[in-house]
């Protein structure tokens, strides 16, 4: 459904987006993460031809954005991050025009998820909440019918209970053959509903692979904690251990069992020492280091 | 039609204070015509500017066309015209981008081309209707003040000047496909049709001034003499010209 191969984005010095290949499927639910300033807004904008990237190709269901990007975007949907929209408008005015640019959405469908999502359509758009105007653009997007959705940190902004709703969603979405894209910081929603990842760094791509995949390969990991500083070469040494950090924190990745691993670790003046095969999170702070979220 | 109605329904109030500003204007003149009209040496007297001193004695000689064309015309399109053209003709672009709007507007299956056309039209459309009706009131509130006005003429010296809006808001448009703040492209445009009609009160250096474009020079031969083809063919090539820009500058742009 997506195809991108090679996207490369720069803004006057800076490179936003360094070669980024990926691709989605029909009915996969696909998460884009990354920290602040990685550039996932930036390749939804190229996704769409609101920016257009500097090099690459992008492929939408055969369509290439570049060459044809109407033809593309008709098979787009889009919830942008920002939650400003047309304010003097009605939220029911408000999902109309939205709507009425693509050729098989379904309006009834858009007032339904309103329903769902408890929102007033009589109520001017300025007089929402952050939240309500996220699911607004989440209403507009799904019921606009075209086979891929993009996302752009679909998550923030709504509540737990309201996060949960959405993956549900999204899941429904996903099952009816329609790929969704989304970028997003809450890398559990990611973990519960996603069946691949993405992780973007200063606009390279980390890691991309099944959801479970990453996490089986993260299942080796120990994050440590010494006491004193320590130099890398003063840390057992053996070709099943690979040891990322520096001064009193490592992360240890290991091959083959704990239990062949724990004899290495006796000597060292260790504080505290943590399994951090836990989720994405774990993983996130594997490849970020302390970059948050 | 979305985006026309959008666009209408966004600057409605805009529109609708430009119309009664005209209309304040149109009324207020013609009721003030009589005064005028048995006072011309003692008025003259009383203006500072030799401009303004000209246009009075243009009235005194030429009747309540040239009147009615300073009024409607001159001051109508060169001052409220400018400024609801500049106003509405910023936005279209730059507000977008300064209200955070502009992805889900570009997201959309519809081309640059086709948002920036349908947008400038419904603009253009706002600033054609409050300004011609207001012409039109003035015409059929003439013989209150015992003065007739040819309505055709009327018309055609509306739709002249016109285009002298038209161009000044495509011009915003142009910038405003550049900028990011709205306030900056309309008062850029602004300051420099402000910069024009200063000039224009300068003695020697009026013939540089675009208002010389919708001045008496111009719209008093209308009456009963040819239209002013050539003015209005150079202010269509402006108009087609800044057009021009407005596209290249917001197809090229990245939000």
């Amino acid at each position: 459904m997506i195809r991108v191969d090679g996207m490369r984005k720069r803004y006057g010095e800076q490179e936003v987006l360094r070669g980024v290949s990926l691709e989605v499927s029909k009915g996969e639910l696909f998460g884009f993460v990354g920290p602040n300033g990685a550039g996932k807004t930036t390749f939804l904008k190229c996704l769409l031809g609101i920016a257009r990237a500097d090099s690459g190709s992008i492929v939408m269901d055969g369509k290439e954005v570049q060459r044809q990007p109407l033809a593309a975007r008709r098979l787009c949907a889009y919830a942008p991050s920002e939650t400003a929209m047309y304010d003097h408008l009605r939220v029911d005015a408000m999902l109309r025009f939205a709507l009425s640019f693509h050729a098989k959405a379904n309006l009834a469908h858009g007032r339904e998820l309103l329903d769902r999502f408890a929102l007033d359509r009589r109520k001017r758009v300025r007089a929402l909440s952050h939240g309500m105007k996220r699911k607004l653009l989440l209403a507009q997007a799904i019921a606009s019918g075209t086979p891929i959705l993009l996302l752009d940190e679909p998550m923030e902004g709504l509540d737990p209970e309201a996060r949960r709703g959405l993956e549900g969603l999204l899941q429904e979405e996903a099952a009816k053959g329609r790929a969704v894209f989304f970028s997003s910081h809450d890398l559990a929603s990611v973990e519960r509903v996603c069946h691949r990842v993405a992780f973007l760094r200063q606009g390279e791509l980390l890691e991309c692979d099944r959801v479970d995949t990453i996490l089986e390969r993260m299942a080796h990991v120990l994050r440590l904690h010494l006491r004193e500083p320590m130099e890398l070469t003063a840390l057992p040494q053996s070709p099943s251990l690979q040891w990322r950090g520096a001064g009193q924190h490592w992360q240890l990745r290991f091959e083959g069992e704990l239990a062949d691993v724990l004899p290495h670790l006796q000597k060292l003046p260790l504080v505290g020492l943590r399994d951090a095969s836990g989720g994405l999170e774990e993983v996130f702070e594997a490849l970020y280091g302390e970059v948050s979220a | 039609m979305m985006l026309f109605r959008q666009y209408l329904e966004e600057h409605r109030f805009l529109a609708i204070g430009y119309f009664f500003l005209l209309l304040i204007n149109i009324l207020a003149g013609t009721y003030y015509w009589p005064e005028l009209r048995d006072n011309f040496p003692e008025i003259i007297k009383l203006i500072p500017l030799e401009p303004l001193q000209d246009f009075v004695r243009a009235f005194e000689t030429n009747g309540y066309w040239a009147y009615f064309s300073v009024q409607q015309f001159f001051k109508g399109a060169g001052m409220f015209g400018i400024a609801a053209g500049g106003l509405i003709g910023s936005g279209l672009v730059a507000r977008e981008v300064d209200r955070r709007t502009a992805e889900l507007l570009l997201s959309r299956p519809v081309s640059r081309a086709r948002i920036l056309f349908t947008r400038w039209l419904a603009g253009a459309f706002l600033l054609f209707v409050p300004y011609v009706g207001v012409a039109m009131i003035g015409w059929a509130i003439a013989p209150q003040v015992d003065e007739d006005l040819d309505m055709m003429l009327v018309l055609r010296g509306s739709c002249y000047t016109f285009l002298f809006i038209l161009c000044a808001y495509t011009a915003t448009v142009a910038l405003s496909t550049r900028f990011s703040n709205q306030l900056k492209a309309g008062i850029l445009v602004l300051g420099l049709l402000l910069m024009q009609l200063a000039i224009y009160m300068i003695d020697k250096l009026w013939d540089y001034s675009l208002y010389n474009l919708i001045d008496l020079d111009v719209t008093l031969p209308m009456d009963g003499g040819p239209f002013p083809w050539m003015e209005a063919g150079w202010l269509s090539a402006f108009t087609l010209l800044f057009y021009g820009l407005a596209l290249w500058g917001f197809r090229s742009r990245d939000f």
